[in-house]
């Protein structure tokens, strides 16, 4: 965790000013001193930081034991590696989303806090998270985007939205193994024109009719309490029929025939339709699975069961897999692996951001409180309009405290690891991974490939060496 | 830091805002107030899943504990507790997450400071040099050092006896190493702000570096200090790759293993996970709660120049 | 593989609740166990148990100990058996006598000549095995090892009483009776299948499975050894039958994203789930180490087609739920693959020839041993000899049967690929995605290619 602060600038230019003014006096004894005080944290850190730094480089040009030399074999490995095209583009994603994402949040948050009278608790509450560990808010955010509603935040408050506009039936068909209405149809009913159930045979006033239903759970008759199926008798004005579940324990390959056990469908709305669509009349079957339409005159008729009752519930969006947000599915392999923005990269954003926008945050309101409030007034004086003073004035003003937070992410999330193989599930690891993540496996677990994953460290290094000049440049200007 | 300075920053000061916005004030409240409630939503969700019984969690959602709060029980966490110091377990992962936080911060802060001492009082030559070496060096990743501290900590052991691979000393050597630059950085800043003359004139005195240093920098710089400190504190306690890298195989682990290995393995345990989660961060919750004032003293103490 | 190790330790501890009322008296019954003559001496001892493993391994040696007053040594090495063994090997000082997890091991140092030939010492102790097992670590002729252990990868695990309101009363034979007793779940509204995932693995495991009952031992060895390559027909064959169950979305409980989202374990509990929740589907695939996951999920799970006390078998967990398995089916038209199992084992081999190491390598290829371990759970052997009622229940006998009748014994695949078993979980993965004969096409291809990568040939 770098906080890196706004007021260095301040701070070290009186520091080396003064090294500049001070001769070199002093004498012997407090040049001693001074070295001996430096000495346990230069050895520490040259042992532990300094060595191991070009110990990496060279381990990169050996092979995985690190002990014969392959000069740029694992470099030449790594940018031949299918996976790794896939390991730098979500490089990239972190890299290009995440920074802006989080100073933009950062900024907007800030501003609004200036508004509120309880600013000081809204900080804190956004600004807490960043005492978490990735690992802990990998693990939050996991279970908040599971895919069963009945456990993910996210995907319930979606069901309980979905259930209120379009309720789901009494025999809601499963939508996420692909079942359709379709699949119950057993005997007597098919999918007719409209693409719902129908019988297959018309009927008319006087004719009994029975159709058959399968794939309907036994969880769902005992909810619904289905009684046995009683066989419809006809009734010379009406037409009779039962909907029963075509199956049985007894004898379970036979179909269309109604079996002593076998149960009927309750609840399940009907409709009557006439020769040319029209309906011409509605029937609910009672617990026996029975139902009847009266007076139902002369004409023939289809049976029809509402496509409501078959009506989806929500089964949940698996936000932790890799479908992909861009439409890469006419892509080969590699392109994809380019192109693809895999959901569970989304997921995890939010799941840093979480953790990182009150950093942003706090840093920004940092900014804009020592903004110089004449500068606004005056440019507000002038006739520029809110928007016109942000842009043109403030956000210029401010632009020195979002390159740091920029910067600061930035360095941040090119190492991102924790997040990704705590929040990932194991399907979707491959397609999650960073660059970070492949230096872990290739390294530590498995074989252990030492110089496939020095070659990785160096390329880490290589790809903050920019963040790190623009630091030093920063700090000494 | 200017950071956590915001924080602090009293609501009663008027400033004129940035941006001028027209809405009303409640309709702003409203949006704050979203957005904190769903800022606090994770949390607070973690925590009721910690305090429902294991059963109930593919069943039912913990939020459907607002209707029915008699759900709530401290079960998990009285199962867990219970098992004791069994190694890998919660007890034994948080005791072994202290084991190697509180010596890494002790002594990130004590030499730190000693450091940032002779930087910024010793008069030798390639001072403002050492100092860039470490700007440059807070940004290293730790990925770099990994395999040649590995490397290293064998060699030392074929010769002395005593492999810190694989033990907490070899962590917490690693996570020091690694909290230096940044804590040299912070101090140096610090010390350089301190007026000139008090040293002068305890030189004059006769007083030699060490009770310069320990008399009257170091009490001065404790805001500092303290603040360096909560922060290596928590950056090692929620450290998971050093510690995957050097107790991976260990009997012994931090919480954050512990978390890591129950999420890979047994995943569906969600009872152990939560209530292990919950543990991992009420520490650096409470320790950023008890310590935010001080820091904060000291912040604003250091800023003063 | 690592997870299996950890697996087979929470079995032995509980299937050792199960078991221990299961099993009257003490273990170890009749058999041709030798004669065990007083040695005297010690011998050192090493093998992967540790912890609970360590100790229900060291109580079926216990008889030995006493019968011959050998003092044993043991030392538990935990995954890095093999590495051990070889560097002590290596280093000249290996131990008298190591049990090994992996037959290619023996056959390294058959033929390094580290180990003792096994053939003279047994005499006829050899006919405790089945040729499939003795074949394996058979070199040049001669026998090196004795099975201790076996593993039983080669086992469908289904909740009986979801097939019991399927009408299903007996479970598959052949491939063809699986697709068809997965419609009539599905005709019964219930989800065939709850597929496991993970990284992959699980994935591997079961088109193993396939690849062994449509191919057979000689063609499954072969492609392990990347000596039939990845594009040939046999694979596209295994892929296409395994397409036929997978590839339906109908046939898995969640369909393709609900399997994506099913890491190992959770697999197991939409099958057994724990009380207070329903079973999701009726089948799961994997090895015998599910039964460690089912019992943990909860103590009224009992093995068999009958609940605790003679119950019928209920879907309801709290009640007395079951849990059995039945051998993973081979096409009609394979039959003659129908006894090859896929799995995993411990092989007791000898480093050095001493009078002790001999007396307890004859011990090891008697049943004493192995029914006492047998007795406290977690434990399956190859031994013909180790009789049916060591064994607590119904299932692990039939498990062990398993084992003792096999006609081909194989090791898992994926874990003799090296450095690309990886890649070729993230594969099977791959054509869970997209089972069409295109993908299966493409897919052959990139393995083939991972295949030479990470194997070298």
């Amino acid at each position: 965790m770098i906080g890196t602060d706004i007021q260095p600038k301040r701070a070290v230019a009186p520091a080396a000013k003064r090294a500049k003014t001070e001769g070199g006096g002093g004498g012997w004894r407090s040049h001693l001193g001074s070295l001996a005080f430096l000495a346990p944290g230069a050895v520490w850190l040259v042992a532990i930081t300094i060595y191991p730094l070009v110990a990496t480089v060279r381990n990169s040009l050996y092979d995985a034991s690190a002990t014969n030399f392959v000069g740029l074999a694992n470099y030449k490995a790594i940018f031949t590696t299918a996976t790794i095209l896939t390991t730098f583009r979500n490089n990239v994603i972190w890299v290009v989303v995440f920074p802006l994402l989080v100073t933009f949040v950062g900024l907007v948050y800030a501003v609004l806090s200036e508004r509120i009278r309880w600013s000081t608790a809204f900080k804190t509450i956004i600004f807490v998270p960043i005492v978490f560990s990735a690992t802990a808010s990998a693990l939050i955010w996991r279970s908040i985007f599971d895919l069963d509603p009945h456990i993910g935040v996210v995907n319930a408050a979606i069901q309980t939205a979905s259930d209120w506009f379009n309720p789901p039936g009494l025999y809601p068909i499963d939508t996420s193994t692909g079942q359709t209405v379709a699949h119950l149809a057993s005997s007597g009913v098919a999918t007719g024109s409209g693409g719902n159930l129908e019988s297959t045979n018309s009927v008319s006033a006087g004719d009994t009719v029975e159709l058959g239903l399968i794939g309907i759970s036994p969880t769902t008759l005992s909810t619904l309490g289905a009684q046995l199926a009683i066989e419809p008798s006809s009734s010379q004005k009406d037409i009779t029929g039962l909907v029963w579940r075509d199956f049985s324990p007894a004898n379970p390959s036979v179909r269309g025939v109604v079996q002593p056990d076998e149960v009927g469908l309750p609840g399940l709305q009907l409709s009557l339709l006439a020769a040319d669509g029209s309906t011409a009349g509605a029937a609910t079957t009672d617990a026996h699975g029975d139902f009847r339409f009266s007076n139902v005159g002369t004409g023939s008729f289809r049976v029809q069961i509402d496509p409501h009752n078959f009506q989806a519930g929500f089964t949940g969006t698996f936000w932790l897999g890799t479908q992909s947000l861009t439409p890469t599915s006419s892509l080969n392999r590699t392109e994809q692996a380019l192109f693809n923005v895999p959901l569970v990269d989304l997921a995890m954003i939010v799941a840093y951001l979480w953790i990182w926008a009150g950093f942003a945050m706090v840093v920004i309101g940092a900014g804009l409180a020592a903004l110089d409030r004449d500068v606004l007034e005056a440019a507000r004086i002038d006739g520029a309009g809110e928007w016109a003073t942000f842009r043109r004035v403030t956000m210029p003003m401010l632009s020195p405290v979002l390159i740091v937070v920029l910067v600061t992410m930035l360095i941040n999330v090119l190492k991102i690891f924790d997040i990704i193989i705590n929040m990932a599930p194991g399907s979707s690891q491959e397609e999650a991974q960073t660059l970070a993540v492949v230096m872990y496996n290739s390294g530590f677990t498995g074989l252990g490939n030492w110089g496939l994953a020095s070659a990785i460290a160096v390329i880490l290094f290589i790809l903050v060496v920019p963040a790190m000049v623009s630091n030093l440049s920063r700090i000494r200007g | 830091m200017s950071a956590v300075q915001a924080v602090a920053q009293p609501a009663a000061v008027k400033r004129r805002s940035t941006f001028r916005i027209r809405p009303a004030k409640w309709l702003l409240n409203i949006v704050v107030i979203l957005i904190a409630a769903f800022w606090l939503m994770p949390t607070i969700g973690l925590a009721i899943i910690s305090l429902r019984p294991e059963a109930l969690f593919q069943q039912s959602g913990w939020w459907t504990v607002l209707t029915a709060p008699s759900q709530l029980t401290l079960q998990n966490y009285q199962t867990l507790f219970s098992q004791g110091l069994v190694s890998g377990g919660l007890l034994d992962s948080l005791l072994t997450s202290a084991e190697i936080t509180v010596p890494s911060t002790l002594l990130v802060t004590i030499i730190s400071s000693l450091t940032a001492y002779s930087i910024a009082f010793g008069r030798w030559r390639g001072r403002t040099l050492c100092f860039f070496i470490i700007i440059g060096l807070m940004v290293v990743p730790v990925q770099v050092a990994l395999i040649p501290v590995v490397q290293l900590y064998r060699a030392f052991g074929s010769v002395t006896g005593f492999n810190p691979f694989g033990t907490v000393i070899g962590v917490i050597i690693f996570h020091v190493a690694f909290g230096l630059p940044f804590g040299i950085f912070l101090m140096n800043n610090f010390y350089s702000g301190l007026p000139r003359e008090l040293l002068e004139a305890a030189r004059i005195d006769g007083a030699g570096e060490w009770s310069l240093f320990s008399r009257i920098v170091l009490p001065l710089g404790l805001p500092a200090a303290a603040s360096l400190a909560i922060f290596q504190f928590i950056w090692v306690w929620n450290d998971l790759l050093v510690a995957l890298v050097f107790l991976g195989a260990s009997k012994h682990f931090p919480l954050t293993i512990f978390l890591f290995d129950q999420i890979r393995t047994l995943a569906a345990n969600y009872w152990i996970i939560s209530t292990g989660g919950m543990v991992s961060i009420l520490v650096p919750l409470i320790v950023f709660f008890s310590f935010q004032r001080y820091f904060v003293r000291g912040v604003l103490a250091g800023a003063v120049k | 593989m690592k997870h299996m190790n950890n697996f087979g330790l929470i079995a032995a501890g509980a299937l050792a609740a199960l078991a221990v009322g299961a099993c009257g008296g003490s273990g170890g019954t009749g058999g041709s166990s030798p004669a065990t003559t007083q040695v005297g001496g010690s011998a050192t001892l090493w093998a992967e148990w540790t912890s609970t493993e360590q100790q229900d391994f060291l109580a079926s040696l216990a008889p030995f100990e006493t019968q011959s007053g050998v003092t044993i040594n043991y030392s538990g090495k935990g995954n890095n058996t093999d590495t051990a063994i070889a560097s002590a090997v290596a280093g000249g000082a290996p131990p008298d006598v190591a049990l090994v997890p992996d037959p290619a091991t023996v056959q390294t140092l058959a033929s390094k000549g580290s180990i003792k030939p096994l053939d003279s010492i047994l005499g006829n102790l050899t006919s405790n095995y089945g040729s499939a097992w003795n074949q394996l670590v058979t070199s040049n002729g001669k026998l090196y090892g004795v099975w201790f252990k076996g593993a039983n990868k080669n086992t469908i695990w289904y909740n009986p009483a979801e097939f019991n309101a399927a009408g299903i009363t007996s479970p598959p034979a052949t491939w063809e009776d699986l697709l068809k007793d997965a419609s009539t779940l599905k005709a019964a509204g219930i989800a065939p299948f709850s597929l496991c995932t993970d990284i992959g693995w699980p994935m591997a495991d079961f088109w193993q499975n396939v690849y062994l009952k449509t191919a057979g031992a000689q063609a499954y060895n072969a492609l392990a050894a990347h000596t039939t390559k990845w594009t040939d027909p046999t694979v596209t064959t295994a892929f296409t039958t395994f397409g036929q169950l997978v590839g339906d979305p109908t046939n898995l409980a969640g369909g393709v994203q609900g399997s994506l989202a099913n890491n190992y374990p959770e697999c197991v509990d939409k099958v057994f789930p724990k009380p207070g929740a329903q079973p999701q589907a009726a089948m799961v695939f994997e090895g015998d180490f599910v039964t460690s996951e089912i019992t943990a999920n909860s103590s009224n799970y009992t093995g068999g087609t009958t609940g605790a006390g003679g119950a019928a078998c209920t879907t309801d967990a709290a009640k007395t739920p079951c849990y059995n398995f039945f051998d993973f089916p081979a096409p009609s038209a394979d039959s003659a693959n129908k006894g090859a199992v896929q799995g995993a084992g411990d092989v007791a081999i000898m480093l050095k020839d001493t009078p002790q190491s001999e007396a307890l390598i004859k011990y090891l290829a008697g049943p004493q041993g192995a029914s006492i371990w047998a007795h406290l759970g977690g434990f399956a052997s190859p031994n013909n000899k180790v009789p049916s009622s060591s064994y607590p229940d119904s299932v692990t006998q039939a498990d062990a049967k398993a084992l003792v009748d096999a006609t081909g014994f194989v090791f898992s695949l994926d874990d003799l690929q090296g450095t690309w078993e990886k890649n070729m979980w993230q594969d099977m993965l791959d054509f869970l995605r997209n089972p069409s004969s295109s993908n299966i096409t493409a897919i052959q291809a990139k393995m083939d290619q991972e295949a030479t990568t990470g194997l070298g040939h």
